[in-house]
């Protein structure tokens, strides 16, 4: 094959992916109405609400998201932060941890802060765990384990999918795929409840993150 | 071959398989053909609601929630109005919440004899989502993107809607930094779980077909619960449903 027929087969085909991956992404399309994250390292807080337990849990899941994707560090910063890199030198905090009540779950993940000028990503996400639930759970190390992993997964662009789902949504939108962290909620009503699944993302999530920050 | 062409192709396959979401799978318990499955769009926008994501416990059914929640009533959007804007963390942004006022026309469950939905309406605090950066301004003045008027319009006054409220747990939104638009006498704010709103979009009610149902979740979609969320094809099936399951007043 010459390299101009083989270029323009590549260049058919990166046509045809782009086409592709806008229907395809229906299994993790990015939470929060649509609003990926900034392409920047995935730095993480405590506020003052968090406990120690809670900080038993968070760094296992920022270290091991770390080591899995292609991010670019995940760096602690001691105190939350908005600024701008030109402001104080470092990027803003993009996960602000919390310990605090939701309703009816474990937690919770939602997008707080947007950049006017650069509308289409989310600057930083507020995670909240839930430890009164978290405590209360059937397994409640899995369970911070697994919720801790979970709401992470979301500030990265995850979707979660549910077992329970009609039809049933499958891991990643792939029944290919094992479980993984991403599925929602007990985890003592899942296969292999202290299973590894627990703080991993399986290698279509992980594909989905890379895509994003490569 | 070159590298790139093989790479091309492999990230084809990859992409692709991302697509095949819905292949032929046994039959699995409560499932429902997908066609009736699938979240349909009429004329209500939901999407203000879904700024939040949880990892949550599903219940099954509508009659499993109610069973585990303390109020449930249907009723009309009565409209919307500031809510409680909160504290973070020194020098974060506010958390602004919007409320959603539901004035009750079928009470079902913990509604008779409370006090804080005397006036028969229940005051629903949501998350009004992000705020957008505004470094004209100190951070405390950033504004939320989403206004009650978005909230409004999108879900308008008069739509029909099913909620199963908790009153807050004190102190449970942290520091409040402004309470928004006053209750009147002894309303109190309520919270719901994820699956704690259920709308009748009245377009999908127009065109009813036999197994699409009108109704459309709040915060998450439906059937997140399963196959029984479904079965009830409107807001009176919906009620009537829990009715005779017990749950009436």
């Amino acid at each position: 094959m010459s390299k101009h027929r083989q270029l323009s087969i590549v260049v058919g085909i990166a046509v045809v992916l782009t086409l592709v991956s806008v229907t395809s992404a229906s299994a993790d399309i990015w939470p929060f109405k649509g609003v990926p994250p900034d392409k920047a390292s995935h730095s993480y807080c405590y506020t003052s609400s968090v406990s120690a337990t809670s900080k038993s849990y968070i760094p296992g899941a920022m270290n091991y998201l770390n080591e899995r994707t292609a991010i670019p560090g995940v760096s602690f910063h001691s105190s939350c932060d908005t600024q701008n890199s030109d402001g104080d030198g470092s990027p803003a905090t993009d996960v602000a941890w919390f310990d605090m009540w939701v309703d009816g779950a474990y937690g919770e993940a939602t997008c707080k802060i947007r950049t006017a000028s650069d509308s289409g990503v989310c600057d930083q996400a507020f995670v909240k765990l839930n430890t009164g639930t978290l405590n209360a759970a059937a397994r409640p190390h899995q369970q911070y384990i697994k919720t801790s992993c979970h709401e992470l997964g979301h500030t990265v662009g995850l979707n979660h999918y549910s077992a329970l789902a009609s039809p049933p949504e499958p891991p990643a939108g792939d029944f290919s795929q094992p479980h993984d962290c991403m599925m929602s909620g007990d985890v003592d009503k899942m296969p292999d409840p202290t299973g590894s699944w627990l703080w991993q993302y399986n290698d279509h999530h992980v594909n989905h993150i890379n895509g994003w920050w490569s | 071959m070159s590298k790139q062409f093989v790479a091309a192709l492999a990230l084809a396959a990859a992409v692709t398989a991302c697509g095949t979401s819905t292949p032929a799978q046994p039959a699995q318990r409560g499932a429902a053909p997908a066609a009736a499955a699938a979240e349909q769009k009429g004329s209500l926008d939901t999407s203000p609601l879904r700024v939040v994501e949880s990892d949550f416990p599903a219940a099954e059914s509508p009659e499993e929630l109610a069973a585990k929640l303390p109020i449930v009533a249907a009723g009309v959007i009565d409209g919307w109005q500031q809510g409680p804007i909160l504290e973070s963390y020194p020098n974060g942004p506010l958390d602004y919440r919007v409320v959603l006022r539901v004035r009750i026309t079928e009470p079902l469950k913990g509604v008779a004899g409370r006090s804080s939905l005397a006036d028969g309406l229940v005051y629903i605090a949501l998350d009004q989502g992000a705020v957008i950066r505004d470094d004209a301004v100190p951070v405390d003045q950033w504004k939320p993107e989403n206004s009650v008027q978005d909230f409004s319009t999108a879900m308008p006054s008069g739509t029909r809607i099913l909620v199963f409220p908790n009153e807050f747990p004190k102190n449970a939104l942290g520091k409040v930094r402004n309470t928004g638009d006053a209750l009147p006498g002894r309303a109190r704010l309520m919270s719901v779980p994820p699956q704690g709103i259920v709308l009748e979009d009245p377009e999908l009610k127009a065109r009813a077909s036999g197994d699409q149902t009108a109704l459309v979740g709040g915060r998450e979609p439906l059937n997140v619960g399963g196959a029984a969320w479904l079965e009830p094809k409107n807001m009176n099936d919906l009620v009537t449903r829990l009715q005779q399951h017990g749950f009436t007043e």
